[in-house]
């Protein structure tokens, strides 16, 4: 299945997506600076989402958009390609929106 | 689309424990379960003879109430266990030594400002997260542990 559902957990995203949000996502969707993204962090093996802020050859990194409560790439680096799971396209909980 | 597509959980935490704890949130919280309660409880319903777009317009008042109040509810107890879990230390319980059983009442009592939605239960959660709050403030003062 191309689509998935996520909820979030947690404020690494905020304000943009914030705890309990949910969030449809699409595996096959081109990925661009800016993109929020699923991606599976490969220490842990756990899914987290994040901004996906520069792309230098292979190497992938993110940040969470409150970056004061974040680890991400600043903290784990860049991930590669494959860890990004899905980008997410909308949040449909608890209200409509496009995630840009 | 709960039938088709999975749920799935994607984290956006922080993993560092950072040391730096406030109890300003769960007072904020509190205080707005507070209000909103209050809100809901005050608001009048359309009269018998009231027009369609009048009762549209209350459920929507009172629904938007409800939500905040559902919200901050959540927030309020989510914060008040992180508190207790990362920055409440064994040792605290020195100085306080019914923490555990006034922090499982406090959140009890967020679920249930959540469930009954009345004044009164609201009440009895801001009464209890002041108590915590000040718990916070007292054991802080002691922590070698906090950073600013």
């Amino acid at each position: 299945m191309c689509l998935q559902r996520y909820k979030i957990t947690g404020y690494s995203m905020a304000p943009s997506l914030r705890e309990g949000a949910r969030v449809v996502t699409c595996v096959h969707w081109p990925l661009q600076l800016g993109d929020v993204v699923i991606c599976r962090l490969p220490a842990s093996g756990r899914e987290t989402v994040k901004r996906l802020v520069r792309i230098s050859g292979d190497d992938y990194y993110l940040e969470g958009d409150n970056l004061a409560m974040s680890t991400d790439s600043r903290h784990f680096g860049p991930l590669s390609k494959t860890d990004i799971l899905s980008r997410v396209l909308f949040q449909y909980f608890p209200v409509f929106q496009c995630v840009v | 689309m709960n039938k088709f597509l999975k749920m799935h959980t994607a984290e956006a935490h922080c993993d560092i424990p950072c040391g730096v704890y406030e109890n300003d949130t769960i007072k904020h919280a509190a205080e707005t379960v507070f209000k909103m309660a209050t809100k809901m409880h005050d608001l009048q319903k359309p009269s018998s003879n009231a027009s369609p777009e009048e009762w549209v317009a209350y459920h929507n008042t009172m629904s938007r109430y409800v939500m905040v109040k559902e919200e901050y509810a959540h927030v309020c107890k989510e914060q008040i266990l992180i508190l207790w879990t990362d920055f409440f230390k064994p040792e605290h319980l020195d100085q306080v030594p019914d923490l555990h059983d006034k922090v499982w009442k406090t959140t009890k009592l967020c679920s249930t400002a959540k469930r009954e939605g009345t004044v009164e239960s609201a009440k009895k959660l801001k009464a209890a997260v002041k108590e915590i709050a000040e718990i916070f403030e007292k054991v802080q003062g002691s922590s070698a542990t906090y950073e600013y």
